[in-house]
């Protein structure tokens, strides 16, 4: 693999980006609904006013982090609660929504639920479309296999990494200039801590499609692998452990078990969940590569 | 030039016009639904709790003139969107590059007219919703002053 290779692959797969019709599309996406549906808490807030708006969110917060963390048959977890059984899960709600800014620990959680699925629908298309035309063939001719893969993968999280600065930085700048909640220094530091987990969020998804987009011969199928499996995966395995307790575990196949750890209030936990997102990456990379470089093209 | 030339990303773009153009003109019905509904609810006595009452009438007292406005820019807002969007389709200069900066100026002085002129009731105030509707205006003018710039010349 050749490094120079890679960085011009990746540069100028940003333009092309823009240029096709996915990247057009990934970007408005991405930026509308990811500042609709922050509109969407903030109207909370002024619906219910802060207290009331807390414990909806607090209760919420419980059920979806005692899900994604396995801590029971999300059909007992009331019980589980009852008994104090998810103490641990409380303390880090508490975290999120006392400690730090819930307003924005509470939208970026959201992000953190939708990235996945914005990465889905926008990164299907690194090589799927031009294995499709088979210009994949004439870029072949001037590199290799690995670079290019790396590249578009490279290309695509950049392009993806700068999407969520924008959403992230227009959120905290809304929150901090018009809502007068917060102070700006605890705003800017969640808002790092937080742009910083969405971008480890959304790297191993990119990376996943990635080695669809490898394997596959049209966007289109590319496109309904991705937009299924990853939606999907964290439902399918919450639901099989509601049958099996163990088939919860099948939540570990996508990231969707780890990434949440990113926003734990125990720093060794969230550098222990950044490596697991990094090791999903580097995985689904390896698993790409393996199978692009053995295609008949 | 052959349509088949034409990049992709043009295309969605235009997709993307058609669609928000055609919630523009819905959204400048939907003002003067309001603002008629509203007064008809107030006379004709409707129960409700004197929040709502005082809703209603913030809306009420808004004037036709600026309602007019508004809807107004909505619709020139729509109808460049979908104006803009066969100009993109086409890769014409004046219809696409040209109608395409029009819009996006007509919707950023659509967004803050509106804030001016029209009560909270009916815009939601500055809030998030706001920016987004920025947001694809300005993305619009960078991307036809930039990426698609050249394939807008016929």
């Amino acid at each position: 693999m050749n490094w120079t290779h890679v960085r011009l692959i990746a540069t100028s797969s940003i333009p092309q980006t823009l240029r096709s019709g996915t990247g057009v599309v990934y970007a408005v996406f991405t930026l509308i609904f990811g500042l609709h549906s922050a509109n969407l808490i903030v109207r909370q807030v002024e619906t219910l006013g802060a207290t009331r708006f807390t414990g909806w969110v607090e209760t919420a917060l419980n059920f979806l982090l005692a899900s994604v963390t396995l801590q029971g048959k999300t059909t007992e977890l009331p019980e589980l609660e009852k008994f104090g059984g998810l103490d641990n899960i409380h303390a880090w709600a508490e975290y999120l929504l006392r400690e730090q800014p819930a307003l924005l620990s509470a939208v970026f959680i959201l992000q953190a639920l939708l990235v996945p699925l914005f990465v889905s629908s926008g990164a299907f298309n690194q090589l799927a479309g031009d294995l499709q035309h088979g210009a994949v063939r004439y870029q072949l001719l001037s590199t290799s296999r690995s670079s290019l893969f790396f590249g578009r993968f490279l290309g695509m999280a950049v392009f993806t990494a700068a999407l969520i600065v924008a959403l992230t930085s227009v959120l905290v700048l809304f929150v901090g200039s018009q809502l007068d909640l917060y102070e700006w220094g605890d705003l800017i530091a969640w808002g790092v801590h937080c742009t910083f987990a969405l971008i480890c969020i959304s790297l191993p998804y990119v990376a996943f499609c990635s080695w669809i987009s490898a394997v596959v011969n049209s966007p289109f199928s590319a496109l309904i692998f991705t937009g299924l499996i990853i939606p999907a995966q964290p439902f399918l395995a919450i639901g099989a452990m509601n049958a099996w307790e163990p088939l919860g575990k099948l939540i570990y196949l996508m990231p969707w078990g780890v990434q949440f750890w990113l926003f734990h209030p125990d720093p060794a936990k969230v550098v222990f969940a950044a490596l697991g997102c990094l090791a999903y990456t580097a995985l689904f990379l390896f698993l790409g590569l393996y199978f692009f470089r053995k295609r008949d093209l | 030039m052959a349509s088949s030339d034409r990049p992709s990303g043009l295309t969605a773009l235009a997709v993307i016009n058609f669609i928000f153009g055609t919630l523009e003109f819905l959204g400048g019905i939907g003002f003067i639904v309001i603002r008629f509904v509203a007064g008809k609810m107030l006379s004709n006595g409707h129960e409700m709790s004197a929040k709502e009452r005082e809703g209603l009438q913030v809306i009420v007292d808004s004037s036709w003139i600026n309602v007019g406005i508004v809807v107004a820019l909505a619709f020139a807002t729509g109808l460049l969107l979908l104006l803009s969007g066969i100009g993109y389709l086409k890769q014409k200069r004046v219809l696409g590059r040209w109608f395409g900066n029009g819009y996006g100026i007509v919707a950023i002085t659509y967004v803050t007219v509106s804030l001016t002129l029209l009560p909270e009731e009916l815009t939601e105030g500055f809030s998030i919703g706001v920016i987004r509707s920025l947001i694809y205006p300005c993305f619009t003018m960078v991307l036809l002053n930039s990426t698609f710039r050249r394939d807008l010349a016929r």
